[in-house]
């Protein structure tokens, strides 16, 4: 078999019962691997149908089929399962090191059923798997916990690790599974499951290789890939508190400009994500004080600590996930912190602009005490910003605060609500699950929660990018940042391969990205069917918003597996993924369009100041396109024609 | 004449473009002189932030035909 190990491991939990099965190369033809391989296996066993909550769920730890086949920037994992929070599909997208990990076990992905009765820990090395004792693990945290496993199961060669903390352990519904110490598969629940089971860790060490059709030909697409992301580099001249005039430029422009993505690599090579925090607030991508703020409440203050100069100074090492060549992560050092990864732009906005808290470094040690505790960061920060404009309209007693002055930008009440959140003590019972749970207890609190389908979204505001949007409300698992957006199709230039993705032509007025046409759908759709395609191979995001002009994802899959497939072709097994979660949603009772995003974050009603003043649109409208292009009905329910037609 | 290809954002004479970003010059225009002819962003231009066919060069490069100007720009999401 080329790309794939052929091969699944399942383990009941409750029974310890570990077997293998082989997966036929049609399979992967229909599937690739990845989240494909996640969603056909889930669906196959009925988990739509199971609790979340119960021992019936699964979690599934899969790898990308172009993980380890000497391609570049497709080392990412996938964690997949019933989403406890949604009641629907679940998946969360991750870099580090188990993509390969998982394959040379032999796998192409490892399905947990059952519970364990007692802490436990999965590992997989040269004696094959097994079950192993977990109570020497099991309340340490995420990061501790994956250093001492280190330490007790690596030989010559280092073992992997994926973790939860206390938050999966407690049972947070935001809970994270953490690997390479602190990169984190955060969204869907997916660390809520794993506690469920009462399955600490997953620890691999294999030896296996991955074969490939044409291994000359994947160096050759790889060095050339490579070669051109070395060499573009950000002119010395250039300095960090320069970069919010792109923020500028964009909200000025009323036109659509022709794009070469991979020059975004210049600027994520030296800062990474949170470049971001300042190059884009004027933009209006960087979601303000519970999304209902602006760019103008934001303090010179704020720009001054966000500039990323500054935050490069922290910088001990750049930090690559497996496989990458642009390493836009960062390890870094502060006074109080020995080491730890560099938080990312969603987390600096999340517990940043979204609090209108001023004090950047604070965030280092919040992100730090969440990578430990292992819960998601964008669902912290969302959810402490709900709870501040809760508590600014006095929708409570006082004493339901227990003494924490929940203002905005209060840095104390930030750090003591995470603290209780983390630890499920107090007032954390009622905000450590997220919004959608806390609306439960505070009443006439829905208009401050800035949701779609119980979930917190990415920290980019969809009244700046509509496609956003579109795929906060559409995609069954909602709010997702990652799935596409007006911005990222654009910069990735799909039309050049793909027959029937509309071009973006240099000079349209960007006010078309506003309106309900079947040209926005049939990019929405393209969105889709490509995000899902890249996570089947276990790509990154950003590999692939940098252009697929650029980065062959196409040419490396056909050189891996011999396979002759067109764009296209490979366009229609990302539909028949992305259309296996949708019905996954469908057979688990959910209705896709109770995902619809709180009415705030599509400008209804419109901000008065700031760089989306003025900007809404028909959300309603644009998801029943969108829908009606996947070949669902316009309330995004599969028609059986087009379930036919994918073989679904 | 040549054709070239000028890529990124931050152009106020888009008009000077076609839909796929490539317009016609004189031979022995410099990268410079194009874009101060297009009113590329003025930081953009001071600062170098652009490349030819992923090369970097100065502002003194003369375009060749079927060349292509990339501007630095930022990645707006992930
Ligand atoms: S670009 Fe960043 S997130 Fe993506 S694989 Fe590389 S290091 Fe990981």
């Amino acid at each position: 078999m080329n790309a794939a190990m052929g091969k699944i491991c399942f383990v009941n939990c409750s029974t310890h019962e570990i077997t293998e099965e082989i997966l036929e190369p049609s399979f992967y033809e229909s599937y690739l691997s990845g989240v494909g391989l996640g969603v056909a296996i889930l669906r196959r066993e009925k988990i739509a149908q199971v609790n979340p909550f119960s021992k019936d769920n699964m979690l599934g730890f899969v790898s990308g089929l172009l993980t380890g086949s000497g391609s570049v920037v497709t080392g990412r994992w996938m964690a997949v399962c019933k989403s406890p929070i949604t009641g629907g599909w679940g998946d969360a997208n991750c870099g580090g090191t188990l993509s390969l990990g998982i394959k040379q076990c032999g796998y192409d992905g490892i399905f947990f059923t059952g519970e364990f009765e007692k802490p436990s820990i999965f590992v997989c090395d040269e004696t094959g798997p097994r079950i192993e004792d977990a109570s020497l693990y099991w309340g340490l945290d995420a990061i501790e916990s994956e250093e001492k496993l280190i330490e007790a199961f690596s030989t010559k060669k280092r073992c992997v690790v994926a973790t939860i903390g206390q938050a999966g352990e407690n049972g947070s519904l935001i809970a994270t599974i953490s690997n390479d110490r602190g990169r984190m598969a955060a969204r869907s629940g997916v660390g809520f499951v794993m506690g469920q089971k009462k399955l600490k860790a997953v620890v691999l060490r294999g030896n296996e290789k991955v074969q490939v059709a044409d291994r000359k030909k994947m160096g050759e697409l790889s060095g050339e890939y490579s070669k051109k992301v070395r060499k573009l580099s950000l002119p010395h001249v250039v300095k960090g508190s320069m970069l919010p005039m792109f923020g500028k430029i964009m909200s000025k422009s009323k036109k659509a400009h022709m794009m070469d993505g991979i020059l975004s690599a210049p600027i994520m090579k030296k800062y990474g994500t949170n470049f971001a925090n300042t190059a884009l607030m004027f933009a209006g991508d960087n979601p303000v004080k519970n999304w209902g703020g602006s760019a103008r409440d934001i303090s010179k203050e704020y720009m001054k600590q966000a500039n990323p100069d500054r935050l490069l100074r922290k910088e001990v090492k750049k930090y690559h996930c497996s496989s990458c060549v642009i390493g836009c992560g960062a390890i870094i050092k502060t006074e109080r912190l020995q080491e730890s990864h560099k938080p990312e732009y969603e987390t600096i906005n999340s517990f940043g602009a979204l609090l209108l808290n001023h004090d950047i470094d604070l965030i280092d040690d919040l992100n730090d005490l969440c990578n430990r505790a292992g819960i998601d960061t964008i669902a912290a920060g969302s959810t402490i910003a709900f709870a501040m404009e809760c508590y600014q309209n006095q929708l409570m007693e006082e004493s339901f605060w227990e003494g924490i002055e929940c203002t905005w930008g209060n840095t104390e009440a930030i750090t003591v609500l995470l603290n209780k959140m983390i630890r499920k003590e107090g007032i954390g019972n009622i905000f450590g699950d997220g919004v959608g749970v806390a609306t439960r207890h505070i009443p006439n609190s829905q208009k401050f929660a800035m949701i779609a389908g119980n979930v917190e979204p990415g920290m980019h505001d969809p009244r700046f990018d509509p496609q956003l949007g579109v795929h906060f409300s559409a995609d069954p698992t909602p709010g997702r940042h990652t799935i596409g957006s007006s911005q990222y199709y654009n910069y990735m230039r799909l039309w050049e391969q793909v027959s029937w993705a509309p071009k973006v032509k240099s000079g349209t007025p960007l006010s078309n990205e506003y309106q309900v046409s079947e040209e926005n759908a049939l990019k929405s759709m393209a969105s889709t069917c490509i995000k899902s395609v890249v996570d089947g191979s276990g790509g990154c995001l950003f590999a692939m918003i940098m252009g697929l002009d650029h980065w062959p994802l196409f040419q490396w899959l056909n050189a891996a597996t011999g396979w002759e497939k067109t764009a296209d072709e490979y366009m229609i097994i990302g539909h028949r993924i992305a259309l296996a979660r949708q019905q996954f949603n469908v057979e688990a009772g959910i209705q896709p369009k109770s995902f619809l995003m709180n009415p705030r974050l599509y400008g209804v009603p419109a901000q008065s100041e700031g760089p989306n003043r003025g900007k809404s649109y028909d959300l309603n409208g644009m998801v029943e396109k969108h829908f009606e292009a996947l070949g669902c009905s316009i309330d995004g329910i599969p028609l059986e024609s087009t379930l036919n037609t994918l073989n679904l | 004449m040549i054709r070239v290809r000028v890529l990124g954002m931050g152009i106020k004479r888009l008009d000077a473009l076609d839909e796929d970003g490539y317009i016609e010059i004189n031979e022995g225009t410099t990268v410079k002189q194009l874009l101060t002819t297009l009113q590329v962003n003025a930081l953009v231009r001071w600062g170098r932030m652009y490349v030819v066919n992923y090369e970097k060069v100065d502002g003194q490069y003369k375009l060749k035909d079927h060349d292509v100007i990339s501007l630095i720009i930022p990645i707006a999401g992930g």
